[in-house]
């Protein structure tokens, strides 16, 4: 598992570094980073990584697009993401939305929203919320790689 | 009753002589009036028609007259028609006419001369005759009766509807849930209705000598507002309290107009007044209501702001403790770095809410503006520089104005940091640099501060939230107070905030303030 190429998609440099450091106190020891959506799809051309860790606060829709394109490209589809928002509510919201998503129309508000739904449709493998706490985050890492 | 008449003037039943209703004087009569008459008709005319219907109407039938039949050679002559409706005996040969019993009147009205001599010829000796001549007479007189009859009936009527239109609109006084009030000129209470009793606790009898601003709990109130009403006419809606009978306020909405007589003379003022004391705990509610959800999403914004901050904190502390297990003190530094971030946007947000929340008169000080926007400039100079951003300012020095110097630096604080902060978003191409540049103008009413960068730029949605509190586009979140105080402080200078922007090109905040110089003479100030 420590062996696991991780891919950092986040524009805050400080994040990353957090992130980064987590993991490597964890034994992982081969990460890299971006710093948005574009850096990141080609970080994951050339890397192909075991596992995404993707930030995707509002307003800055990237990160979405981002998830959205690689879901889309047959090859990377099956790499596991964990999506990281800062926003408690939009968390409750999407969490709601992935439960009645099921064959349910869901009307939604905003139209960032409609990206989160696309998102939803492509099921990422867990939602973390920040801030984020290093015993949530390596728990989260450790049950999404060994389901995969 | 007059003097000297017949007992039968006070026996009904024998002197059924009052006109039913009328109210009028009794008919006079003698003796003869108990005499019956029964009469018969010769001629079923017109006029035989008409004679019937005068004679069988209610009020001539006091007259004691009886129709025994009625002859005419035309069965369908309109008396004959007539005559059998009212089951009266008819027949074409008036000598059937003397054979019926009691019969001591014959009335001729063929108009005919050779038929009034065979009447005359032919009938019993102790009938009575009237031909066509005198009949004429008679239907005169009863054609004045009738007509004034008739008369009579319709004062009545008119009185009648006088009357019910007078209830009319009396009970619209009385039924009416707002309050109506009429004055005289000397401002004493004339009519005070039911509502007003019901409002105001006051009984009618109690505002009889009352004066009407005696209810006024501002008398010099209504005085003005009379002044107003004598002037326009009219005055509606206008909102004041009264004082009811125990003593609490009413809050009312009057409409006072001046009251006219049939000439058009002013004799005194009608006020309709609705109680809007529900009405005005209702909106005081909603006011209120609305001020606690200010509130709630205030707070909300605030957590929301200290949350991101916290990150940030977990962030940094984190790094610092790993750093030491493992002795990198590069690590340290870094989370060391973070957290002080965190602690100074902390002081900020503080400062921000503390700015937002309190209502200050600026503290002018003769200030030359161009030295404290280079001043500002300065501060944030070395940072930016280190990230690559360019800062520069354009303007001179010249005469100080008045301006709180503390808060204008803040609000240009706010706008250059925005500045940098849109540079920093920004992905910028080849030969284009990050800048920000801060422009002092002066005119001879204005000051103009303009802080214009080329970064990232607001599209319509972002513009649109640009003064709502805790809205912040920044990744690492600025407050979102930053531009709520600027304009506060701008609008507390009696100054405009103003913007535009392009998305993808760049921003240009501007603030004008109006030019306060000091007197060199005195404190006092003079608008330029």
């Amino acid at each position: 598992m420590i062996e696991t190429k991780v891919l950092l998609v986040d524009d805050e440099r400080e994040n990353i570094r957090y992130l980064t450091t987590i993991l490597e106190e964890n034994g992982f020891k081969n990460i890299f980073s971006a710093a948005d959506g574009e850096e990141g799809l080609k970080q994951v051309q050339e890397i192909s990584p075991g596992l995404i860790v993707l930030d995707i606060r509002m307003p800055r829709k990237s990160g979405i697009l981002m998830f959205n394109e690689l879901k889309t490209l047959s090859k990377f589809k099956n790499i596991p993401i964990i999506v990281l928002t800062g926003e408690g509510e939009f968390l409750k919201r999407l969490q709601a939305l992935r439960t009645f998503h099921d064959g349910d129309e869901v009307k939604l508000d905003q139209p960032a929203e409609e990206a989160l739904a696309q998102l939803i449709d492509d099921r990422p493998e867990a939602f973390l919320e920040k801030p984020i706490e290093p015993e949530a985050f390596m728990e989260t890492v450790r049950k999404v790689l060994t389901k995969g | 009753m007059p003097p000297g008449d017949n007992n039968q003037e006070n026996n009904p039943a024998a002197n059924p002589s009052a006109l039913e209703g009328s109210g009028g004087p009794a008919i006079r009569r003698g003796t003869q009036a108990r005499v019956p008459l029964k009469m018969a008709i010769i001629g079923g005319g017109k006029a035989c028609d008409d004679l019937l219907t005068l004679l069988i109407e209610e009020h001539i039938s006091p007259l004691n007259i009886e129709i025994l039949g009625v002859s005419d050679p035309n069965p369908d002559a309109p008396g004959m028609i007539h005559a059998r409706r009212l089951s009266i005996y008819t027949t074409p040969d008036f000598r059937q006419l003397y054979d019926l019993s009691g019969l001591n009147f014959l009335i001729e009205l063929t108009g005919s001369n050779a038929v009034r001599e065979l009447v005359i010829k032919s009938k019993p000796l102790e009938v009575s005759f009237m031909d066509h001549r005198s009949s004429r007479l008679l239907w005169d007189l009863l054609q004045i009766n009738a007509e004034k009859y008739q008369l009579q009936l319709e004062e009545i009527a008119l009185q009648e509807e006088v009357r019910r239109h007078k209830e009319y609109l009396e009970n619209i006084l009385i039924n009416s849930s707002d309050m109506i009030i009429t004055t005289d000129l000397e401002r004493y209470i004339v009519t005070f209705n039911p509502a007003g009793e019901r409002i105001l606790g006051y009984s009618p009898e109690e505002m009889r000598g009352k004066k009407v601003e005696e209810l006024w709990i501002n008398p010099e109130e209504r005085q003005r507002l009379l002044s107003e009403v004598y002037s326009k006419g009219a005055v509606d809606n206008f909102r004041t309290t009264l004082m009811a009978k125990n003593g609490q306020g009413v809050d009312i909405s009057l409409s006072l107009s001046l009251l006219r007589d049939n000439t058009g003379q002013v004799i005194g003022t009608v006020g309709i007044s609705k109680d809007v004391t529900e009405e005005n705990r209702l909106r005081r509610q909603l006011i209120e209501n609305e001020r606690l959800a200010a509130i709630g999403q205030t707070v909300a914004g605030l957590a929301h702001c200290i949350k991101n901050i916290l990150n940030g904190l977990k962030g940094g502390s984190y790094l610092i403790n790993v750093g030491l297990k493992r002795r990198e003190n590069g690590l340290v530094d870094e989370g060391w770095q973070t957290v002080l971030k965190g602690i100074s946007r902390i002081s900020r947000l503080s400062l921000d809410m503390l700015n937002y929340s309190h209502d200050r008169k600026p503290d002018l000080q003769p200030t030359d503006p161009f030295l404290l926007a280079k001043e500002t400039t300065e501060m944030v100079f070395q940072s930016a520089h280190l990230e690559g951003i360019k800062i520069g300012i354009k303007g001179q020095e010249g005469p100080p104005v008045l301006l709180d110097p503390t808060q204008i630096g803040r609000a240009l604080l706010n706008l250059i940091d925005n500045a940098i902060d849109a540079c920093r978003e920004k992905v910028y191409l080849e030969d284009e640099k990050p800048r920000v540049e801060i422009t002092v103008d002066r005119g001879d009413t204005e000051v103009r501060f303009v802080v214009r960068d080329n970064g990232m730029g607001m599209d319509t949605e972002v513009q649109s939230q640009l003064f709502k509190r805790f809205y912040s586009t920044k990744e690492s979140g600025g407050t979102g107070l930053g531009l709520p105080v600027t304009q506060k402080i701008v609008t507390e200078h009696q100054g405009t905030l103003k913007w535009e922007s392009i998305p993808g090109k760049g921003s240009a905040f501007s603030i004008l303030l109006p030019i306060y110089l000091p007197d060199p003479s005195t404190r006092k100030t003079s608008k330029q």
